[in-house]
């Protein structure tokens, strides 16, 4: 057996454990100086470690149709970003990540080594470019984790970050209303650059907790944060009448073969556009394909001459300034009036005497002539700026012309001023031509136009609202009504435009063929057909303009845009719950409209029965008063002039009582008053 | 005779408790570490949160057996066997090197595989050159002063196992190697300037490593200034040191931690203490280091007392083996030391290491089983357990 250690070997263990412990102590005090002396100034420099200050985009907020259907969405998509300091091998790097996000190699090298804290490479991947991102960020974090070198990877400074991206999911669906926006969601045309200040929506930042490898793992950012997201803006637009309008506007334009064609919407007491439609069309999801010229919206900033359309205004101004009665004769110089040796008026058709009626009713444009005459040059041109001609609508839309309106008082010659009353020399946009013609619908009051409803909160709150706004009266109530009648006669038996009224309605309407200016004459060869009309004729609900541009085949407005307002109207009636009150015996009657009544469109109802009464009305000249009761204004009107009397409405809708009495016996001449009330 | 020996085996055998029970103690916080350390590393790396707390959780139970086996060994035994378990020792580090059995893992040859077990033999090794020093120098007391008795064959053999842990490389595990070796021969009576003169000797021999190895030279380049190699070669002790930091005086509780978001690697074995500083904040290292301090003390006392100079030396081998990691795994944890691959024993994930350390305490519980008391006061239930020296 061993001895036991002796005396000098047990001092020796006792310095040995002595030397650990001291050892032990020092460790202890080097924790103690870690953790409590210098504990507060590393956990921060640890914060400052591992949380990272964020960026949160802002949500651009939607742009939706009246009935709250997504027109303009923003959608959540990857973007490649980089931290160039962070990265040692860029070479490499770029060798591998090139064919993924489909760069040149040299050309992703010079992105990764910019001497900046932050960049992007890549914004906005394709889901199938992310996917091959991912599965090569997994790869390489694998390497990385199994190669075990100290210090970061790579891989670890290229990484994804989430961004919004603005779309569209009716695609060409109202583009150029709706405009678009950059890739950094701001707004660049159309709404969305109107609104974009409304719509943007707020930045902020916010502190996430990440790993190591760049995962968050805590994060700042909430999952629905209204305090980042943009107000929600609430269009006039009803996505079923802007998708019947652009259809059948298409449809139109490719039958005559035409350079495109413009399509507006709007109703008349309240001068809410619900579609605004034209061709070529423009996908705002693919702007950057689309030429220039198309991404705008012409109906707002261009301006075209309105040929006969014209005239209604021109009747308008003179029955209004009681220089003409509506039954006045004038003398059409059977189709050529020389004011001059060498300046002449010319009509399609020769025609001896017209009414006033019947002026408008054949288009004459000498009668025309003659009526503006018959205004005088100061008051005719009153009421066309009153009308809104020549000036800006007040629409809230980027980029709005005021058009073209000579002041024809200081015309130079007599043509100049004649030539006004039928609608040349002078430019007008779609929009004035509508809204000014959606006045006389509308009892004589000009309403402006508007586009948007209202803009609402994320929450849903009400942030701006768009009531109807009027501008002026321009017509007194009766001059309306009349100017009403006498439009519906362009669409009856002798009118221009027959081929407008869709079957078991009525429309008041004027057609227009009006010659382009190439260079700066007429052309002989390029026409804008025109045709602006309202239905049902009595009580109009909806007030509609068709241009078609360059037609082939056909030029006149009844026979090329009428069509296309009468396809319109129809379906569009449907939708609203407005319906004829006998079936139309008309085989080719349009089915799809049906289908596309919106729910919520069919939830609100009709909003005004529509019951064209069956009154027999009596043929020839009356001797004693009939009673009017149940007669509409238009029958009442026809029936009144046929007798020669002169007749004030009062109201709208059925006769319900009149002056004199029924039974009296009457003279041609006289006046009679009669009182009209909608809904009997 | 054996009848009699066996009665008075079944009479209660007085082990020291509390070098038992702090061992079990650490052996707990250790597995509630790695778990709660490791469970995001193991997910992303296996699919399974619980790939290395089951794998510790078998270590630790055959660990145990190790122990238990330990304690029931009568430690005069191993001299028989000093010279087989030395031969087997070195065989096993040089089967490392064999492609088929040896593992390379990331570049280092320090494993051996042996069906679904991977072993460590440098770690085996420690414990062979322990057993063998203690009763090398057991038996040769007095002659120790002798360089050719006391000196010289310790040091080849030594160099040869330090060789060969180095061509793994294992820099770690052979520097802590030669500090047991040198700290033994210098208790055991070897004369001081052997020593230094052969530290002087190995110690430019060590630097010239060093600064050969871009490697390690950067470790030790980031080890003067973490902060300002934080990006690279400083980033594992940058991140430690922000984990340490951090925690504070009380820690930010258990699973708090930030640091195993991947910032720190190795944060389940080389560095687990900067994690548990961090959850458990300075107290929580006070604890550690405690419970350390008393296997310590317990070694050092059972040295001192040990009825003989095999057991005396054995006890102290033994307490080297495992505090000498423990102290300098702190000490580059926290920054003292220069960082290299060493686990803290019973805390890190690890199975030869955690084998190896508990047969030691094994074996330490079997020499506090035969300390002799002055007043007799355990009864003298060890002394039958004690062979008779022939």
């Amino acid at each position: 057996m061993n001895l036991a250690p002796g005396k000098w070997v047990r001092l020796r263990i006792g310095l040995v454990a002595l030397a650990l412990l001291a050892f032990g102590l020092y460790i202890s005090g080097r924790f103690f100086y870690l953790q409590v002396i210098r504990g507060p100034e590393l956990r921060e420099e640890a914060i400052r470690e591992y949380q990272k200050f964020c960026p949160v985009l802002p949500v651009r907020g939607m742009i939706q149709d009246r009935n709250g259907a997504e027109l303009a969405v923003s959608t959540r998509v990857s973007s490649v970003v980089a931290h160039p300091s962070q990265i040692k091998h860029a070479g490499r790097l770029s060798q591998q990540l090139a064919p993924i996000l489909g760069y040149k190699a040299r050309d992703l090298q010079e992105i990764l080594t910019r001497a900046r804290p932050f960049v992007f490479v890549k914004r906005h991947l394709t889901p199938e470019r992310e996917e091959a991102f991912r599965a090569w960020e997994a790869a390489e974090q694998q390497k990385a984790r199994a190669s075990k070198t100290t210090g970061r990877a790579d891989v670890n400074a290229v990484y994804l970050v989430p961004e919004a991206k603005r779309y569209y999911p009716h695609l060409d669906l109202a583009g150029q209303v709706l405009g678009f926006c950059n890739i950094d969601g701001q707004g660049l045309e159309g709404i969305e650059i109107q609104y974009d200040q409304l719509l943007y929506g707020k930045p902020k930042q916010c502190w996430n907790m990440t790993d190591a490898r760049g995962h968050i793992v805590v994060t700042g950012e909430k999952a629905w944060d209204p305090d980042v997201m943009g107000n929600n803006v609430v269009l006039t637009l009803d996505r079923t009448l802007q998708y019947l309008a652009e259809k059948e506007l298409l449809a139109g334009v490719e039958k005559f073969r035409a350079a495109g064609g413009m399509a507006l919407m709007i109703r008349p007491q309240t001068g809410e556009i619900l579609a605004m439609a034209q061709t070529p069309v423009m996908d705002p999801n693919r702007y950057a394909q689309v030429p220039e010229a198309a991404r705008r919206n012409r109906l707002v900033t261009d301006c075209l001459e309105p040929g006969s359309t014209f005239k209604i205004f021109t009747a308008a101004s003179a029955l209004d300034a009681q220089v003409v009665k509506s039954v006045d004769k004038f003398h059409c110089e059977n189709g050529l009036w020389r004011l001059s040796p060498k300046e002449m008026i010319r009509d399609v058709h020769p025609y001896g005497a017209l009414t006033v009626q019947q002026v408008i009713q054949k288009s004459s444009n000498i009668g025309a002539a003659k009526l503006g005459n018959k205004v005088g040059p100061k008051r005719f041109d009153h009421y066309l700026r009153d009308f809104g001609f020549g000036r800006r609508t007040g629409i809230l839309f980027p980029g709005e012309t005021p058009g073209l309106l000579k002041n024809i008082v200081r015309a130079s010659s007599a043509i100049d001023r004649a030539t006004l009353a039928f609608g040349q020399g002078v430019s007008v946009t779609i929009l004035q031509l509508t809204m000014a013609l959606a006045a006389m619908g509308n009892d004589g009051v000009l309403m402006e136009p508007h586009l948007v409803k209202e803009v609402l909160s994320p929450q849903g709150g009400k942030v701006q609202e768009y009531p109807p706004h009027p501008v002026r009266r321009v017509l007194s109530q009766q001059t309306a009504r009349q100017m009403l009648a006498i439009m519906e006669t362009v669409t009856q038996n002798g009118g221009t435009a027959k081929e407008a009224v869709p079957p078991g309605f009525t429309v008041a309407g004027k057609t227009g063929t009006a010659q382009k200016i190439v260079g700066r004459a007429y052309s002989h060869s390029k026409f804008t057909s025109w045709f602006i009309g309202m239905i049902p004729a009595d009580n109009p609900v909806l007030a509609i303009a068709i241009a078609v541009d360059e037609p082939k085949g056909a030029i006149f407005g009844g026979v090329v845009a009428a069509p296309i307002f009468r396809e319109i109207a129809a379906q569009s009636l449907r939708v609203l719950g407005y319906y004829p009150k006998e079936p139309p015996k008309d085989k080719n009657e349009p089915v799809l409209a049906g289908m596309l009544v919106s729910p919520a469109a069919a939830a609100t109802g009709p909003e005004v029965s529509f019951t064209p009464p069956k009154l027999e009305i009596p043929q020839g000249p009356l001797t004693i008063m009939p009673d009017l009761k149940g007669y509409t204004i238009r029958q009442v009107l026809t029936l009144l002039n046929r007798s020669g009397l002169h007749c004030r409405f009062e109201g709208s809708g059925m006769a319900v009582s009149q002056e004199p009495a029924p039974g009296t016996a009457i003279t041609p001449g006289a006046t009679c008053v009669v009182k009209f009330k909608s809904g009997v | 005779m054996p009848n009699e020996t066996k009665v008075q085996v079944a009479t209660p055998v007085h082990y020291d408790q509390m070098l038992q029970i702090t061992t079990c103690s650490l052996l707990a916080l250790g597995m509630a570490m790695i778990f709660i350390s490791s469970t995001l590393m193991a997910q992303s790396q296996y699919n399974d949160a619980y790939y290395f707390i089951k794998r510790q959780g078998v270590y630790t139970l055959l660990g145990l057996g190790a122990l238990f086996l330990g304690r029931s060994i009568n430690y005069h035994r191993y001299k028989r066997w000093v010279y087989f378990i030395l031969l087997l020792s070195l065989i096993s580090l040089i089967l490392v090197f064999v492609p088929g059995i040896g593992g390379k893992v990331r570049g280092a040859a320090r494993w051996l595989r042996l069906g679904p077990l991977t072993l460590q033999p440098s770690e085996f090794a420690k414990l062979a050159l322990v057993l063998f020093l203690a009763y090398s120098l057991a038996r040769k007391q007095e002659k120790m002063k002798y360089f050719a008795i006391g000196f010289l064959p310790h040091m080849l053999v030594a160099g040869l196992f330090i060789a060969l842990i180095l061509k793994e490389p294992d820099f770690g595990t052979s520097v802590t190697l030669g500090a047991i070796i040198f700290t033994m021969l210098f208790v055991g009576g070897t004369r001081l300037t052997h020593i230094l003169l052969t530290l002087s000797a190995v110690i430019p021999l060590g630097v010239w490593m060093v600064l050969r190895d871009p490697k390690k030279f950067a470790r030790i380049m980031s080890f003067m200034d973490p902060w300002k190699h934080g990006q690279d070669v400083g980033y594992q002790l940058k991140q430690a040191l922000l984990a340490i930091g951090s925690g504070g005086l009380w820690g930010l509780g258990p699973g708090q931690s930030r640091a195993k978001l991947f910032y720190l690697p190795d944060c389940h074995t080389d560095f687990i203490l900067a994690i548990f500083s961090e959850e458990l904040g300075f107290l929580g290292v006070l604890l550690v280091l405690a419970l350390f301090t008393i296997i310590l003390c317990r070694g050092f006392r059972l040295s001192l007392k040990a009825p003989d100079s095999f057991g005396s030396y054995l006890a102290l081998g033994l307490t080297l083996m495992i505090g000498l990691p423990a102290l300098i795994n702190m000490g580059v944890v926290s920054g003292i030391l220069p960082t290299k691959g060493l686990s803290l024993p019973f805390l890190s994930y690890g199975g030869s290491g955690l084998l190896v350390n508990l047969l030691a305490v094994g074996i330490l519980l079997n020499i506090s089983s035969q300390v002799k008391f002055p007043s007799g006061a355990p009864p003298k239930a060890s002394k039958p357990l004690v062979e008779a020296e022939k």
